[in-house]
């Protein structure tokens, strides 16, 4: 039922099962609680309704706070107490050309309309960052439904459409210089959709809605994934199946110069087109890997096909075997150390697609793309499922990292055992406090960091900012290289100082360099720095959550001592002036 | 165009147990019928059979007999 939720939209049967399907969702205990201050200078109600289910889906629970129409500026500005109050977590502010006061008047020219109306906005998100230091989501505009300097009204210098583009402009390099504002792009959704689809005069007319009921759901949704993303559950891994899906054909029959793939005919040059979109992908970080019922020298015969613009290097785990897709899929997570819920899984077969949605429920994201190869491309883009709201440079590497894994798996079975292992691969490791150029990865860890996580506290790129100016924080990082390679930015650990005491508020790891001994090296460096400045007791807190379980016994095993529980976790001590701290003989600190 | 569809969307847009609904019913009698409900209904009704309503004509409407006549009339 809840494929309906899915790209593509119905959204005659979203309209029908809204409640049933909020009911099922609800049922869901390990839903994620989170704060949204729905703004709207139009009416939001429909908008919510569908916000709210496609963050159930994504496994939040979000209660709302919603404002009239139009007071969207004014509940901040003069600061409503249910506002106050209710404490956002994001607030998504709800604009359309509607709403914008100036942008018909003819004496004014565009950009200082567009100024105008910048300055407003400028003002609300200070607001909000101030009061709230929380995440914000903010609609750009579409292109307006009628002009009445028609084609000109781009060209002319007070003309709406240049307006717009103008505004546009100046909103999008504001989100650039500030890192808690998020930018809808209402101007490519309702570009793509089409302007006469994405509006509704009637529904404007009766009800003050700035679109049809069809562009809320792509808002909607598009707004869902922006909030999956802050939060850190975009999907990270594209899952392929190969005949049909990355070539015309089936491989095992017509052989590798059979398959249809590459510039000679309409149907290969779709292909082609597929491969170059996924390869853009996994250049901004998306790890790829197949999926295949195939013989596996056969499958991989095809990456060796002239036309080929994928190569069997590009993949970080490659299944072409006989075995259920089912089974695969779980060997593929296991392999790559991510969570199927990651995952997103592409084929053309639907029996295929509904074995794996069967399997599954909804934990993996299986897009319905058909079984026409022209639509592939198309679909998986609209499905916006690798959301990113900042490219850090970690992104674009993280296919490096899991490929070098793949490496040090191979060199580990050639040891005898594991002391060997760890000696040979030469680790160095920077541990320091945070610095200003990681802001964006280290809000990004804290984000989404669930299996080495003591604490599982996510923290915005704000609330890091402003904690490294506190002076009783204790905070490191962690980089490691070792001889395949930078593992880059993977550890964290911070505590808060009182008196004589400090409270490791957050640890963490990346779980691309689990059991490297790198917790050992980052927990010294911390009490070392913690003795320094006279710390005599060291607690730590292990909240038990259904994906932490590793670390479990990490305090124990770093020696510290169980002290007591205090609402369902455990509270651990180390006594500092009896503990001398070692040093971690396998992993070398210095400045990378 | 079936009556019993038009039924079923209201019952499910209205989330009220099946036979609630009948060609009689107007707003007044169902609690969760409200403005937003209206509108929901609207919609649906517009996207399950390809048509679209004159804003004079959803004025107008008050029993789910009504609602299926401009279905008729759209339909033609």
């Amino acid at each position: 039922m809840f494929e309906v939720l899915e790209y593509p939209f119905d959204v005659s049967k979203i309209l029908r099962k809204k409640k049933i399907l909020k009911r099922h969702f609800l049922e869901n205990e390990s839903l994620v609680n989170i704060k949204i201050a729905v703004l709207g200078a139009t009416t939001t109600f429909e908008v919510i309704e569908q916000l709210e289910l496609f963050l159930l889906k994504s496994g939040f629970k979000p209660t709302f706070y919603s404002c009239d129409y139009g007071q969207h500026y004014n509940v901040v500005m003069f600061d409503d107490e249910a506002l106050i109050n209710f404490k956002p977590d994001i607030v998504y502010l709800h604009v359309s050309p509607e709403t914008f006061d100036e942008l018909n008047k003819p004496n004014i020219s565009s950009k200082e309309k567009a100024e105008i109306e910048l300055n407003k906005m400028q003002k609300v998100w200070e607001k909000l960052n101030t009061n709230f230091n929380c995440s914000v989501i903010q609609d750009n505009f579409e292109m307006p439904l009628v002009r009445s300097l028609g084609n000109f009204s781009l060209t002319s210098t007070t003309g709406s459409s240049q307006t717009i583009i103008l505004l546009n402009q100046m909103i999008a390099q504001e989100a650039n210089k500030l890192s808690y504002l998020n930018i809808i792009d209402r101007f490519y959704l309702s570009s793509k959709m089409g302007l006469d689809s994405w509006k509704d005069y009637s529904l404007w007319l009766s009800s003050k809605y700035s679109l049809s009921y069809n562009a809320i759901t792509h808002l909607s949704y598009t707004v869902s994934k922006i909030i999956n993303s802050l939060l850190g559950k975009s999907k990270k891994c594209l899952v392929l199946d190969l005949d049909n899906t990355l070539w015309g054909g089936v491989i095992g029959d017509v052989g590798k110069e059979g398959i249809d793939l590459g510039r000679d005919t309409s149907i290969g040059q779709a292909y082609l087109d597929f491969h170059l979109y996924i390869k853009e992908l996994k250049d901004r970080g998306v790890i790829l890997a197949v999926c295949s019922k195939n013989e596996f020298d056969t499958a991989k015969s095809g990456f060796d096909h002239p036309d080929s613009i994928l190569k069997f290097e590009d993949f970080t785990s490659f299944k072409a075997n006989w075995d259920p897709k089912s089974k695969n899929i779980h060997e593929i997570a296991d392999e790559i150390n991510i969570g199927l819920e990651s995952l997103v899984f592409i084929d053309d077969n639907p029996v295929e697609r509904d074995i794996v949605r069967k399997e599954f429920g909804s934990i993996v994201t299986v897009p319905e793309i058909g079984d026409d190869v022209v639509h592939y491309r198309e679909i998986l883009d609209s499905a916006d499922l690798f959301t990113v709201t900042s490219l850090s440079s970690e992104d674009v590497k993280r296919n490096e990292y899991y490929k070098n894994n793949q490496k040090r798996e191979k060199f580990l079975s050639t040891f005898k055992n594991y002391d060997e292992y760890l000696k040979s691969l030469k680790m160095k490791a920077e541990i320091a406090p945070y610095k200003n150029i990681y802001l964006s990865r280290i809000s990004q860890l804290t984000n989404k960091t669930n299996q080495f996580n003591l604490t599982t506290r996510r923290m915005s790129l704000q609330e890091i900012e402003k904690s490294m100016q506190e002076k009783n924080k204790i905070s490191f990082y962690a980089r490691l290289i070792d001889k395949f390679g930078d593992n880059g930015l993977v550890s964290l650990i911070q505590g808060t100082i009182l008196g004589s005491e400090v409270e490791i508020d957050l640890w963490l790891m990346s779980c691309r360099v689990f059991k490297r001994t790198l917790e050992h090296s980052l927990l010294y460096s911390f009490l070392k720095e913690a003795k320094n400045r006279d710390i005599k007791t060291v607690r730590g807190r292990y909240v038990p959550t259904k994906k932490n379980y590793i670390v479990s016994n990490l305090y124990k095993e770093m020696g510290f001592l169980l002290v007591g529980e205090k609402e369902g976790s455990q509270i651990f001590e180390i006594d500092l002036e009896k503990y001398s701290i070692p040093n971690n003989p396998n992993i070398i600190i210095e400045e990378l | 165009m079936s009556v019993s569809t038009i039924i079923e969307i209201f019952e499910d847009i209205l989330d009220v147990k099946k036979g609630t609904v009948s060609l009689e019913t107007t707003s007044s009698d169902i609690d969760q019928w409200d403005s937003v409900a209206t509108v929901n209904i609207i919609v649906a009704l517009e996207e399950e059979f390809g048509i679209k309503f004159k804003l004079k004509d959803i004025q107008t409407v008050k029993t789910v007999q009504d609602f299926v006549q401009l279905v008729q009339v759209h339909k033609k």
